[in-house]
C-alpha cells in the first residue's frame, strides 16, 4: 500500500533507491517512543517535533497520502543531529539518521529547502578554490569587525555574520591553509603509504593539527602524502540533503586520492572521525552508480582510517598502566565515530598509551555535543542547550584537557568551552600523542 | 463542539506558543504507541505550565463541549492517549519538575511530565527508591504511569503504581482543582479518590502533582540465570520459591519461541535445547542477599534446572540481564510489528496457559512468543506480525480467543496496560454488566459533559470501526 505511493514533487527516479530504503525504515518504527529517553533534541524541546518516531510519522504520513513535505516538516526534519542515539535505543534498530538524510533531499528537490546556507553547499564546498578565496576576504574583513569589539569585553571571541545572516562566532581563520603549505604529493620511501586527508576545518582553521599529524605519521613510518586537489569530504551536503554537492565531492577525491597515473595509498588516514565516516560509509554508496568509479570508489572507502585507528596498527596490543603524574584528560566520542563506525575503543585506548597525561572517563561521554554540522547553524537554540550539558560533564570530570576526534566537536567545545572554562584545552588525537607521549614514535614497529 | 476560534482562548490561558494548531503538530499528537491505531487528529493541542491552567481548560472544555485527551509521553499500548475524536490534547510535557523531596518523611512530590527514569536516577542518587519500573520507564512519565497504574518486573515485590500514591493534587472533570489523599502514611478519611483516579486512563479528570512514597534504595541485588528444560518445570519452580518463603524482587521469563529469537540475534549467549529461561533479582542488604541468592539457586536446582549461573557483581549481573533486555530488539528482527498483550493468570497455572497459547497462535497461524513477570503471573504474549493485512487479521482472531483463554483460567486480560481504545470489544468478558454500569455512573456523575478523554474503556456500540482500524498511518 505505502510502496505505491510516493511523495509529490519530488523527482522520484533520482530518489528512488533511498526512498525504497526509507520506505522499509518506516514500516519498522512502531511509535513505541525509546527514543524519547536518548535524543538530545527531544531533552530540548520537549515536543514530539523533536524526536525520531514523531519525525518519521510525518514522513510516513506525507508518503501514504502522496503529499508533498513543507515548511511544516522541514521545521521538525531540521531539528535533527543525525547523532544515531535514537536508533541505539530503539528496539527496532530503525535508522532514522538514513531517514532524515532522504526526506532533506526530497525537500531540496522539491524546492522547499534552499535560501544561502543551502547555497553554499551546492556550490561553494565543491569548489575549494572558490571557498579558499572567500575564507581569505572573511578573515579581512573580520579582522575589521574584531577591532570594533571592545578589548576589554571579555569576549575575545569574535564575530562575523553567518550566511543566513546572523552573527556568529568564528574561529581565527589560518593565515596559510594546509593544502597551501607544500606537503609532499609523491610517495617516496619505503614506509606504509599514507594519504592524508585533511577535512575543511583543519585545512582552513586548523593547519597545525595538519602539520602534527604529518609529523608523527612520519615518526610512526609512514610514507605521507597530502593530496592538493583534495576537497570536503561532502558530509555536510549529504546530511543536508545536498545528495547531488556531496557527489561532486566524492567524484573530486577519488580523483585526488585514486589518480590513474600514480600509486594508490595503501591507508587514507584523517584526524577526523566524521570525515572517515563519509569517506568510509559514504563515498563507495554515493559512487556506486558510476560504473567507471564505483570498484576505485570501494576500495577507497575500504582503505580509509581515522588516525587513532592507524597508530592502534602499530601500537603495542597492551597498555602498561597509566602514569602516576600529569594532567588528566577526558574523551569526546564524536557521534560520526562511536555510532557511525561504531568506533569508541581505539580512541581510548591511544589515551591510555600516554606517557605523561591520565585518561579519565567523563560521564555520558558518547552523547553529542550539539553541533551537528549545519544544525548549530539552523537551530542555534537547541545547539546552545545541547552544549550546556556537555559542558556540565565536561566540568564535573575535572580533566583539563578534552579529547576528541572529530574536527566539528573539537571547534564547537573550543567555543563552548572559551565561554565556560577557557582553561580547559580540547585536543585532537594526534595533538594528544604527540605533546604527552613524546617517546610515542617508539609504539609503531 | 470546537470551532477554531477556540485556539485563541486557549492561548489566552496558556500563552500563544504553547498551543498547537498547525496541521503538522496535530499529527505529531495523533498516536501514541498503540500497535495498528490510525492517525487521528485533534483540533489542537494545548501544553499548559500549571495546574491552574489546566482547571482553566478544563473549564472551557465544559462550556465549549470539546474532548480533552490527558498525555504524558504517549508510550500507551492501548490507545489511551490517543485523540480519537478530535478535540485538544493535553500534554503534560512541559510539567516536568520534581518539586520537593521531603527525605524525612520518605516522600517526593512531583509534577506529572516528569519521566519515571530519570526521578529514579535522582533517587537513587540520595540512597531512596521508587520501585514501579515499566519497561518505558527511560521514556514515560509519572502522570501516565499513574493514570494506567503502570507496573514492571519489580511488582512481585514491591507491587505496582497505586501502593506509592500518597496524594495528588488534579483538576476534576468538572475543572475543580483539588488535593485528594494525604502527606502521611495512614489516611482514611472518606472514600479513597486517589485510588480510584490511579488507573482511570484519563476519564475522571487530569492530574496535576503527586506526592509518591519512597523506600530506601536496597543496597545489594543478586540476579540468577536459570535454564530449564521444560516450561513446567519453570512454572513449578516459581510456586516452590513462595513455599520456600523466598520473594525475589523480580521473577523474568522466556519461553523457547522467546529464546529462538534471541539466539539468532545474539548467538551464544543462552544455553541450547531448553524450554524455558528465568532472570530472577534480588535484593535486600547485602547480608540478605548473600543468604538468599544462594538459597534460590539451591531450589531452582532441587526442581531440575538445565543450568543456573548466578552473580552478587553488578557488572555480570548487566550481563546475565542482557538476555532478557535483547527481548524486544530480537522480536523486532523476526516481524515489524506485534500485537504485545499483557495478560495475567495464577502463577500455579502459568505452564499450561502458554502451551495452551502456542496452541492459539498456530491454529491462526501467528508466530507468538510469551515473555515476560512470571513472578506476578504477567505474561506478555507477543504476536508477530508481517505488515500486511491479512496477517493482522489473523492474529486479531487469536487475540480475541486468547481473552476468552485468560478468563477462563481464572485470570485478567491487562496487567499492565490497561483498556483504552485497543480493548474495549473484549472488556465484558471480564466484566459483569452490573459493574460495567456502576463504573459508567461515576463517569456519569463525574463528567456529565462526556469531555475527559471520551470513548475509551467502555465497550462500544457493535460495528464502530474506531478500534483496531486497519491501516494505521
Amino acid at each position: 500500500m505505502i510502496a505505491e505511493s510516493g511523495f509529490q514533487g519530488a523527482r522520484r527516479e533520482e530518489i528512488a533507491t533511498e526512498t525504497r530504503e526509507i520506505e522499509q525504515e518506516l514500516l519498522r518504527c512502531v511509535r513505541c517512543g525509546a527514543c524519547m529517553g536518548s535524543c538530545p533534541v527531544y531533552a530540548q524541546m520537549h515536543h514530539e517535533g523533536g524526536v525520531a518516531r514523531g519525525k518519521l510519522m510525518l514522513i510516513q504520513a506525507a508518503m501514504r497520502d502522496g503529499a508533498r513535505l513543507g515548511e511544516g516538516e522541514k521545521r521538525y526534519l531540521e531539528a535533527c543531529l543525525l547523532c544515531g542515539a535514537c536508533t541505539q535505543s530503539c528496539p527496532n534498530r530503525v535508522d532514522t539518521p538514513a531517514v532524515v538524510r532522504a526526506a532533506r533531499e526530497i525537500l531540496v528537490t522539491a524546492g522547499v529547502s534552499g535560501g544561502l546556507t543551502h547555497f553554499a553547499l551546492r556550490r561553494m564546498l565543491p569548489s575549494p578554490r572558490g571557498l579558499a578565496a572567500l575564507l581569505k576576504i572573511a578573515r579581512s574583513a573580520r579582522a575589521l569587525w574584531a577591532r570594533r569589539i571592545p578589548a576589554s569585553s571579555g569576549l575575545h571571541l569574535r564575530f562575523v555574520h553567518d550566511l543566513a545572516g546572523r552573527p556568529r562566532w568564528m574561529p581565527e581563520i589560518a593565515r596559510r591553509f594546509a593544502l597551501e603549505m607544500g606537503f609532499s604529493t609523491r610517495f617516496s620511501g619505503h614506509g606504509v603509504k599514507v594519504a592524508l586527508f585533511t577535512g575543511c576545518v583543519n585545512n582552513y582553521l586548523r593547519p597545525s593539527v595538519i602539520e602534527a599529524s604529518v609529523r608523527v605519521l612520519g615518526k610512526l613510518g609512514a610514507a605521507v602524502i597530502v593530496p592538493k586537489d583534495q576537497a570536503c569530504c561532502g558530509l555536510p551536503s549529504l546530511s543536508s540533503g545536498e545528495r547531488g554537492a556531496a557527489v561532486a565531492l566524492a567524484r573530486r577525491n577519488l580523483e585526488a586520492f585514486f589518480p590513474g597515473d600514480s600509486p594508490w595509498p595503501e591507508h587514507i588516514v584523517t584526524p577526523c572521525g566524521s570525515c572517515a565516516y563519509l569517506l568510509r560509509k559514504h563515498l563507495p554508496r554515493l559512487l556506486a552508480d558510476d560504473p567507471e568509479r564505483a570498484e576505485r570508489a570501494r576500495a577507497f572507502g575500504e582503505r580509509v582510517l581515522t588516525f587513532s585507528q592507524f597508530w592502534a596498527k602499530g601500537s603495542p596490543g597492551q597498555v602498561s598502566g597509566q602514569p602516576a603524574q600529569g594532567p588528566i584528560l577526558t574523551y569526546h566520542d564524536p557521534c560520526h565515530l562511536s555510532r557511525g563506525l561504531e568506533e569508541m575503543a581505539t580512541p581510548r585506548k591511544l589515551l591510555n598509551s600516554l606517557s605523561a597525561a591520565r585518561f579519565l572517563e567523563m560521564a555520558a561521554a558518547d552523547r553529542c555535543c550539539g553541533f551537528g554540522g549545519t544544525f548549530h547553524l539552523s537551530r542555534a537554540d537547541l545547539s546552545a542547550g545541547i552544549a550546556d550539558i556537555k559542558m556540565t560533564s565536561i566540568l564535573a570530570s575535572g580533566a583539563s584537557g578534552v579529547v576528541t576526534e572529530c574536527s566539528g566537536c573539537n571547534l564547537w567545545l573550543s567555543e563552548q568551552l572559551a565561554e565556560v572554562a577557557p582553561g580547559i584545552q580540547v585536543l585532537t588525537t594526534v595533538e594528544a600523542l604527540e605533546r604527552y607521549s613524546p617517546g610515542g614514535s617508539n609504539t609503531s614497529k | 463542539m470546537w470551532k477554531p476560534t477556540l485556539i485563541g482562548a486557549l492561548a489566552a490561558i496558556v500563552g500563544k506558543q504553547h498551543v498547537l494548531g498547525d496541521p503538522v503538530d496535530r499529527k505529531l499528537y495523533g498516536y501514541d504507541a498503540t500497535p495498528f491505531a490510525p492517525l487521528v487528529m485533534p483540533d489542537a493541542v494545548v501544553l499548559p505550565g500549571c495546574a491552574d491552567e489546566i482547571a482553566r481548560i478544563v473549564k472551557l472544555a465544559n462550556q465549549e463541549k470539546f474532548p480533552l485527551v490527558p498525555r504524558g509521553a504517549g508510550t500507551n499500548l492501548t490507545g489511551g492517549a490517543r485523540p480519537i475524536q478530535g478535540g485538544v490534547v493535553l500534554s503534560t510535557q512541559r510539567m516536568n519538575r520534581i518539586i520537593e523531596l521531603d527525605a524525612d518523611n520518605l516522600q517526593v512530590v512531583v509534577q506529572p511530565g516528569v519521566v519515571t527514569g530519570q526521578l529514579q536516577a535522582f533517587l537513587e542518587g540520595k540512597g531512596l527508591f521508587y520501585p514501579p519500573d515499566p519497561q518505558s520507564k527511560d521514556t514515560c512519565t509519572i502522570g501516565g504511569n499513574l493514570s494506567e497504574n503502570a507496573g514492571g518486573p519489580r511488582a512481585v515485590k514491591y507491587g505496582v503504581t497505586r501502593q506509592y500514591v500518597l496524594a495528588l493534587q488534579c483538576v476534576l472533570p468538572d475543572g475543580s482543582l483539588v488535593r485528594l489523599g494525604a502527606r502521611t502514611m495512614k489516611s482514611v478519611v472518606g472514600f479513597d479518590l486517589v485510588s480510584l483516579l490511579v488507573g482511570a486512563e484519563g476519564m475522571l479528570g487530569v492530574i496535576t502533582e503527586a506526592t509518591l512514597r519512597l523506600l530506601p534504595l536496597p543496597a545489594c541485588r543478586g540476579t540468577l540465570l536459570v535454564s530449564f528444560a521444560r516450561m513446567e518445570t519453570a512454572g513449578a519452580a516459581v510456586a516452590e520459591l513462595f513455599r520456600d518463603k523466598l520473594l525475589p524482587a523480580a521473577i523474568e521469563f522466556m519461553d523457547r519461541a522467546t529464546l529462538d529469537c534471541v539466539r539468532l540475534a545474539h548467538p551464544g549467549v543462552l544455553p541450547e535445547n531448553v524450554d524455558a529461561v528465568l532472570v530472577v533479582e534480588v535484593d535486600g542488604s547485602r547480608e540478605e542477599v548473600e543468604r538468599l541468592t544462594p538459597r534460590v539457586a539451591a531450589v531452582m536446582e532441587r526442581l531440575g534446572s538445565a543450568t543456573c549461573r548466578w552473580t552478587l557483581d553488578p557488572k555480570e549481573s548487566e550481563s546475565l540481564w542482557k538476555a532478557r533486555r535483547a527481548v524486544s530488539p530480537a522480536l523486532g528482527r523476526i516481524a515489524p510489528l506485534k500485537l504485545n498483550e499483557d495478560i495475567v493468570v495464577p502463577i500455579s497455572r502459568l505452564p499450561e496457559a502458554i502451551r495452551r497459547i502456542h496452541e492459539i497462535g498456530q491454529k491462526h497461524r501467528v508466530t507468538c512468543a510469551c515473555f515476560g513477570h512470571i513472578g506476578d503471573g504477567n505474561i506478555h504474549v507477543n504476536f508477530l506480525v508481517q505488515p500486511t493485512e491479512e496477517e493482522r487479521k489473523r492474529a486479531e482472531l487469536a487475540v480475541a480467543e486468547l481473552f476468552e483463554l485468560v478468563i477462563s483460567f481464572g485470570g485478567s486480560m491487562s496487567g499492565e496496560h490497561g483498556i483504552g481504545t485497543a480493548k474495549q470489544p473484549f472488556i465484558e468478558l471480564e466484566l459483569s454488566p452490573p459493574v460495567l454500569e456502576a463504573m459508567r455512573q461515576i463517569k456519569r456523575a463525574w463528567d456529565p459533559n462526556d469531555i475527559m478523554n471520551p470513548g475509551k474503556v467502555f465497550p462500544v456500540p457493535a460495528g464502530d470501526r474506531r478500534v483496531r482500524v486497519p491501516g494505521g498511518a
